[in-house]
């Protein structure tokens, strides 16, 4: 019997892309945004204000000052990437641990520990359309698909964005919205903020797919990699699926590869499931410090600048404490006024109840 | 003047509200060209578009979350499932943002949007296209449950339900989609949500009901007219949140209630109404209040629906024993 | 077994339309050769042969509707024992579907010729009623004809929608005389309108408002109120649609119900009956019906909560021309006597302390019937010129009568009128009904002898009776009421 001829009739390729390698040396020619310095020291400074304020986060926490909360730590660079390049009309649908964006879209610390700190306010910020954080695992790429309707509809230039972990890609609703997105041309942009743990459960265990970029190939729609804790390699990377999509030229998938260097929250102990060493390899990685070394080799940073600002972004962050901690606990009667626009009828009994304490 | 069934009747307010306002889209499985499975959208894609009538990818979720997303985004989306059998896929987004997005962003989002579905039984629908759940969703915070029973009711609910600031669920007893005619202006004018409407007055005795009840429970109130008694009926309409003030008042004068419901017994809303009429309505009664339901049995295939189903008898019987109770 | 009924070819279609016959008359075929091509609402579906034989009749030709489970060819009779699925199973969807399958065509039944060209028929009697489910055969009704009393069976199954005619009425042969509800029969070839399943489709027309009788509580939604405001108003009775908001959007406060509430805000409710008992413990006593027990329930109500008084008086109507419509009078009197002293047009809340003035006078006129009291509601009276009022009292007197009245001509009144007159009787304490605070009651006029000018003189005299509660009035307001009437009533004209 001779040879079943088969054809190809589908092939996808990958790509990966890093400029600066983990020690912050170039690791190929640069971007011009690579000699950017004041835009990359722009961003190495709100890098560093994230860290004090994840690092307080975690103490208010451990102090019995906050609820549980989810720390980035480790992952600044994505958040942060994402927050300098969208514009103040786009749409961010976040997961729940991307204050790196939203903190440059009208969100406030004072808001996020609010959310954190068991009280709905926090999400109520200063940002009339993005959504709030997402618990529920990927059910926020549908709101995206939907907001990008919404735009594509009303014709309008704007982008939404839809920032999902690696574990929300196993979800329907990422398939469903990316499926929707390509078949529509939707303008909205997935990142995967790929940090390597669900949880306990470890990336591989999370999808046999050997990158989670490819998942995109299915829906028809362009994807890649990207190093998730290379500030310059996340610009240039984010900076076109943007442009593309403002420009009308459909939708894009980005898996950028990070890692979650704190537990999965605060009530978490990663101890339990991952070895040290690989956390110890993971932290010779991570975003703050390789930006640090290419801005020291360029001339562009110091000791001095870098003492300066660990207590400026210090002080910062205990400001704004002040705000969340002098927050009134909410009236009990609060349950019910938003839960419809008016309050029905039949609910009247019950907010009484409430309000007579 | 016109005289349109129920379905068309939808039709009719989702083309007249459409018309209004621009923000409102309409889109689900088959709707588009195909007008949906029955005839709900007919001639709306020729009317307003492909940016206003559009179908979607077979995926229940996707249509939930993407109605999410619109609506927070300013539109006024009504999405169909093709049948209420094939809705729990999109449940989580139902529950879980449509149902919260006002009350957890403080009103800075909100989520005004229609979700139709086709629901319950009789029309000898294969597997999964009969059932009736509608206490699934009267059971959450947030939402409102809207079930028509008859062409105006139709008409000027759905209007109110597209126009309204919250999520509606709006569901639509298919077995009387076309059973009657009736004469619906097509003026915009809204009915009231959150309220009962009471079809038949009377004093001996309330019949509770909603969707597609109607029918049987009317039959046997016009028999039992016939026969000299005097029987209100009430259409609750809205079974979420419920108008008990109107089901109060009428047993304060009745004295006596038979709740008749096509869904399963337990939890259900017919429950629901049975639980505040002993609240508030126990010294106004001369019975207790007999519910006539479907039976805690997965719904059976169609051979057997109207062994399940309620039937006329089953009413008679329930009011007769409540009346010489 | 020789008749092959068309199956549902998909799930619950109406009928399908013969596009192509594979085989034609005398024809022997063989089981699943393929028959005749048949074009449903979906698609066109090929339908094989349910069993070998002789095809001896077709029922149909190219173009022609075929119903489902209506007979499509007929194999000659030489195999009866082969029981054939198709027709088997046709025949069980239309005996189990008594419900929504069975019946199809000839939605109206028109009157045949029942004799040899009689051109009519009477109705003697009807033996079913509209709504009534029947078997095919079942007697309709006894016509009359020239010649005799036919019995008219019914063409078919299925559930009656209207009859056309009642007893006495003749029907025009070939005209309608019942019409059924049609089930399962879609017009032909019309689309099924649905994927699944079978939807019932029928003509009939529902007359009926979209709101029900009345829509008995109007949505809080629509006034915009603050939750405790709300609650506050209910409690206290508030119509909320009264108050003016201060807040956003004039959204209503609590202040504002308040404020509302100082100044007099009135309230409004629906006055409830009270439970009765189920058995009566008089061996034999039947229980009251309809109007007999609402005025049972709503006298006991208004004795237990009203505090009557009740002033008598004469209205000297000498003046009078002869003629003068007596109770057009009354009324224009009353109306005059709302304008001068408003206290008695009001309703009281006993719960809530709270009365609500109006500027409208709703006049119920007490009727009496062998049902019961009625008490039907002339709207904004004073705005009615006389003769306006006349056709609307006739009317009244009528349709209580044959009972014909429009509940909701039944409510709503301000104020009440009883002239109990014109049968019997000089004065009485007529009973309030809540939430009305008055009802003034008319007796037989009568002659008496007066000092005119110093002199005996016979005048005819008007004596009335006025009880007011006394909750919601004073007994100045009531008596300035009853004198605002006397005037009026001793005017000429």
């Amino acid at each position: 019997m001779s040879e079943v001829i088969k054809s190809t009739v589908a092939e996808f390729n990958i790509t990966y892309t890093q400029f600066l390698d983990e020690s912050g040396k170039p690791s190929q020619d640069l971007p011009s945004i690579a000699k950017d310095f004041d835009k990359l020291i722009k961003l190495y400074r709100f890098m560093v204000f994230l860290r004090a304020f994840d690092t307080k986060a975690i103490n208010l926490q451990r102090t019995g000052k906050l609820g549980t909360y989810a720390a980035i730590l480790g992952q600044e660079a994505v958040g942060t990437v994402i927050g300098e390049l969208m514009q103040k009309e786009d749409i961010l649908a976040p997961a729940y641990r991307e204050y790196g964006i939203q903190l440059q879209r009208g969100m406030k610390i004072q808001d996020i520990l609010n959310f954190w700190g068991g009280d709905e306010r926090g999400n109520n910020f200063a940002n009339p359309h993005d959504f709030s954080m997402c618990v529920p695992i990927a059910s926020q790429c549908l709101h995206a698909a939907g907001a990008a309707k919404a735009v594509q509809i009303r014709k309008e230039k704007r982008v939404v964005v839809a920032v999902c972990g690696d574990g929300a890609t196993s979800e329907g609703d990422f398939y469903e919205a990316m499926n929707v997105a390509g078949t529509w041309k939707l303008p909205l942009v997935f990142i995967v903020c790929n940090n390597q743990w669900a949880i306990s459960v470890p990336r591989h265990v999370q999808s046999a797919a050997g990158t989670l970029a490819q998942k995109a190939i299915a829906a028809g729609i362009p994807s890649e990699q990207v190093d998730g804790n290379d500030v310059i390699a996340m610009h240039e990377v984010v900076e076109q699926a943007l442009d593309r999509a403002r420009n009308g030229d459909g939708p894009y998938v980005i898996e950028a590869i990070t890692y979650r260097l704190h537990d999965h929250t605060t009530a978490d102990d990663a101890t339990r499931y991952r070895s040290q060493e690989e956390v110890d390899q993971a932290w010779q990685r991570e975003p703050i410090k390789r930006i640090h070394n290419y801005l020291v080799a360029n001339n562009k940073w110091n000791d001095d600048l870098e003492t300066k600002l660990q207590e400026e972004m210090k002080a910062h962050v205990a400001e704004e404490l002040e705000g969340y901690f002098n927050m009134p606990k909410p009236k009990a009667t609060d349950m019910f006024e938003h839960m419809y626009e008016t309050l029905p009828d039949a609910l009247l009994e019950q907010y009484e109840i409430v309000s007579q304490g | 003047m016109p005289e349109i069934t129920l379905v068309e009747a939808v039709t009719q307010a989702l083309a007249y509200e459409m018309g209004a306002d621009n923000n409102v889209v309409v889109f689900g499985e088959d709707i588009a060209l195909n007008g949906g499975v029955f005839r709900a959208t007919d001639g709306l894609h020729a009317k307003f578009g492909d940016d206003r009538v559009f179908d979607t990818p077979l995926a229940e979720n996707l249509i939930a979350g993407i109605t999410v997303g619109m609506a927070a985004q300013g539109l006024k989306p009504v999405a169909e499932f093709q049948f209420m059998g094939f809705i729990y896929p999109g449940f989580n987004q139902i529950v879980c943002h449509a149902a919260r997005m006002r009350n957890r962003t403080r009103g800075r989002l909100s989520c005004p949007a229609v979700f139709r579905a086709p629901y319950g039984g009789g029309i000898r629908a294969p597997e999964h296209h009969s059932e009736s759940t509608e206490a699934l969703f009267a059971h959450i915070p947030g939402l409102r449950v809207v079930i028509p029973s008859s062409p105006a009711r139709a008409y000027g609910l759905l209007l109110a339900a597209i126009r309204d600031p919250d999520p509606v669920m709006f569901l639509e007893p298919k077995r009387i989609y076309r059973h009657v005619k009736q004469d619906v202006p097509d003026n915009g004018e809204a009915l009231p949500l959150d309220t009962a409407f009471v079809l038949r007055e009377g004093n001996d005795i309330t019949l509770v009901t909603w969707g597609a009840m109607i029918k049987e429970t009317l039959a046997v109130a016009d028999q039992l007219t016939n026969e000299g008694l005097s029987v209100e009926v009430i259409d609750v309409a809205t079974v979420k949140p419920l108008d008990m003030d109107t089901i109060l008042q009428s047993i304060a004068k009745t004295g006596r209630c038979v709740i008749i419901q096509e869904a399963v017994k337990t939890c259900s809303v017919g429950s629901e109404i049975a639980a505040n009429i002993a609240e508030k309505g126990l010294f106004d009664l001369h019975a207790p209040v007999k519910r006539v339901t479907g039976f805690d049995t997965t719904m059976p295939y169609f051979k057997l629906e109207y062994d399940y189903i309620p039937s006329e008898a089953r009413i008679k019987q329930a009011v007769m024993e409540t009346l010489e109770y | 077994m020789k008749t092959f009924n068309l199956p549902d070819l998909g799930e619950g279609l109406p009928d399908a339309e013969i596009n192509e016959w594979h085989i034609k008359e005398g024809d022997i075929v063989e089981a699943d050769q393929l028959l005749v091509s048949m074009e449903t609402a979906k698609a066109v579906v090929e339908v094989p042969a349910p069993r070998s034989g002789k095809v001896v009749k077709f029922y149909g030709k190219t173009g022609d509707i075929i119903k489902t489970h209506m007979p499509l060819i007929e194999f000659e009779d030489d195999d009866g024992s082969q029981a054939m699925e198709a027709h088997h199973e046709g025949k069980t969807a239309a005996t189990t579907a008594a419900t929504p399958m069975a019946i199809s065509s000839n939605a109206v039944f028109l009157l045949p010729d029942l004799g040899e060209g009689l051109p009519d028929a009477e109705i003697n009697e009807w033996h079913v009623k509209e709504g009534d489910e029947i078997e095919a055969d079942q007697p309709l009704a006894s016509m009359e004809t020239a010649k005799a009393v036919v019995e008219v069976p019914s063409p078919h199954s299925g559930k009656i929608a209207k009859l056309y005619g009642k007893a006495g009425d003749v029907i025009i042969t070939g005209s309608p005389l019942v019409e059924f509800v049609v089930t399962g029969g879609a017009p032909v070839a019309e689309d099924a309108g649905t994927v699944v399943g079978n939807i019932e489709v029928s003509n009939e027309v529902l007359r009926e408002s979209a709101t029900g009788i009345k829509p008995m509580k109007v949505s809080g939604n629509k006034i915009k109120a603050v939750p405790a405001a709300r609650i506050l108003a209910k409690k206290s009775g508030i119509d909320l649609s009264t108050v003016t908001g201060s807040g956003p959007h004039g959204s209503i406060s609590v202040d504002d119900v308040k404020k509302h509430l100082g100044q007099g805000g009135a309230a409004v409710n629906i006055p409830v009956a009270s439970p009765v008992a189920t058995r009566p413990s008089i061996p034999g006593a039947e229980p009251l019906r309809g109007v007999r027990r609402t005025m049972a329930i709503m006298m006991s109500q208004s004795h237990r909560e009203v505090v009557p008084v009740t002033i008598l008086d004469d209205a000297d109507i000498y003046a009078w021309p002869k003629g003068t419509d007596i109770t057009l009078r009354i009324i224009r009197a009353v109306v005059f006597a709302c304008k001068e002293e408003p206290a008695l047009n009001a309703w009281y809340d006993g719960a809530a302390n709270a009365r609500k003035l109006f500027d409208e006078v709703n006049l119920g006129l007490a009727v009496d019937s062998k049902e019961g009291l009625f008490v039907p509601v002339i709207n904004d009276v004073a705005n009615l010129d006389a003769k306006e009022i006349r056709a609307t009292v006739n009317r009244f007197k009528t349709q209580v009568q044959d009972r014909t009245i429009p509940q909701e001509e039944l409510r709503g009144n301000t104020i009440t009128l009883s002239n109990f007159g014109v049968f019997a009787g000089r004065y009485a304490n007529p009973i309030i009904v809540p939430p009305s605070v008055a009802i003034l009651g008319c007796g037989r006029l009568r002659e008496e002898v007066v000092p005119e000018k110093g002199k005996p003189a016979i005048h005819r005299v008007m004596p009335l009776s006025i009880t007011f509660d006394h909750r919601a009035a004073t007994g100045g307001e009531a008596t300035r009421f009853l004198a605002a009437v006397i005037t009026d009533l001793q005017k000429e004209n």
